[in-house]
């Protein structure tokens, strides 16, 4: 009888455990505070700006951050410069054709090569694809994912569950993305400097 | 300068960065607003150089 009173009890918590262990966060921030920033340097002139239509969701698991994965979108339309001209000409079919490719993403697969830096801080390279204007290419960079657990009420009052901040640099090429390649290279650099701030939601 | 001494362009948005306190993600806030470039110290400076140039030319014409 005893023994069978600790099965359930062992039963039970190893249950408890995964599924406090894996949970799938939202990425779509009601506070708006998520981002894409990006920063181009030029000769005659700089950019910088921001979208802040994130979407998307990612699974993660503490004991298991390597196994991370999932879809993240950013609104091609979001995108915002200090310039409303400048803007209008980055909507245009010539750069980021926002009408023919509404989002850009990135596919998580996986994080390698993790090191844990703090308490629920992890720090690595995320493997997947990146698919801007259509066109996919091979993701590898550095990301932090911070896991603040039990945090979800700081952000959403009333609510119980966690945050999970996903953070990155990555420098990509326009040419490489099919936007407006090789032309006004002295004003909108071919480099373009991109940092990711993402804010992912999981309600318990 | 008027809108404080940047360099650039001028832009017709002004940016208001923000830190959240809980996640420490920094965040930009678009606002409109016309914040002047350097397209405007440049005409400044054209201003002046024009004005020296008419100065000199006339001061010249009257002591001749």
């Amino acid at each position: 009888m005893m023994k069978r009173i600790l099965g359930i009890i062992a039963g039970l918590s190893l249950a408890v455990n995964v599924l406090a262990g894996s949970a799938t966060f939202d990425f779509t921030d009601p506070s708006g505070v998520s981002n894409l920033s990006f920063d181009m340097t030029a000769p005659v002139e700089s950019i910088s700006g921001s979208a802040d239509g994130i979407s998307g969701s990612i699974d993660f698991d503490p004991a298991k951050p390597e196994a991370t994965n999932g879809t993240i979108s950013v609104a091609t339309s979001s995108l915002m410069v200090a310039k409303g001209k400048m803007r209008d000409h980055i909507m245009g079919s010539m750069w980021m054709d926002a009408k023919k490719y509404p989002e850009m993403k990135f596919e998580l697969s996986g994080v390698s090569g993790l090191k844990t830096t703090g308490d629920g801080v992890f720090k690595g390279q995320a493997n997947g694809t990146m698919t801007v204007k259509g066109v996919a290419k091979e993701l590898n960079t550095e990301v932090t994912i911070k896991h603040l657990a039990g945090k979800l009420g700081a952000k959403l009052p009333g609510k119980k569950g966690d945050l999970l901040v996903v953070t990155g640099t990555l420098i990509v090429n326009r040419d490489a993305f099919n936007i407006n390649v090789g032309q006004k290279l002295d004003k909108v650099a071919n480099d373009i400097h991109i940092r990711l701030n993402f804010i992912g939601y999981s309600e318990k | 300068m008027m809108g404080g001494a940047r360099a650039g362009f001028s832009n017709t948005s002004i940016v208001h960065v923000q830190m959240d306190e809980i996640t420490g993600i920094e965040s930009k806030r678009y606002e409109d607003g016309f914040v002047p470039g350097i397209e405007f110290v440049a005409i400044g400076f054209l201003g002046f150089a024009v004005t020296l140039g008419a100065a000199a030319f006339f001061e010249n014409k009257r002591q001749s």
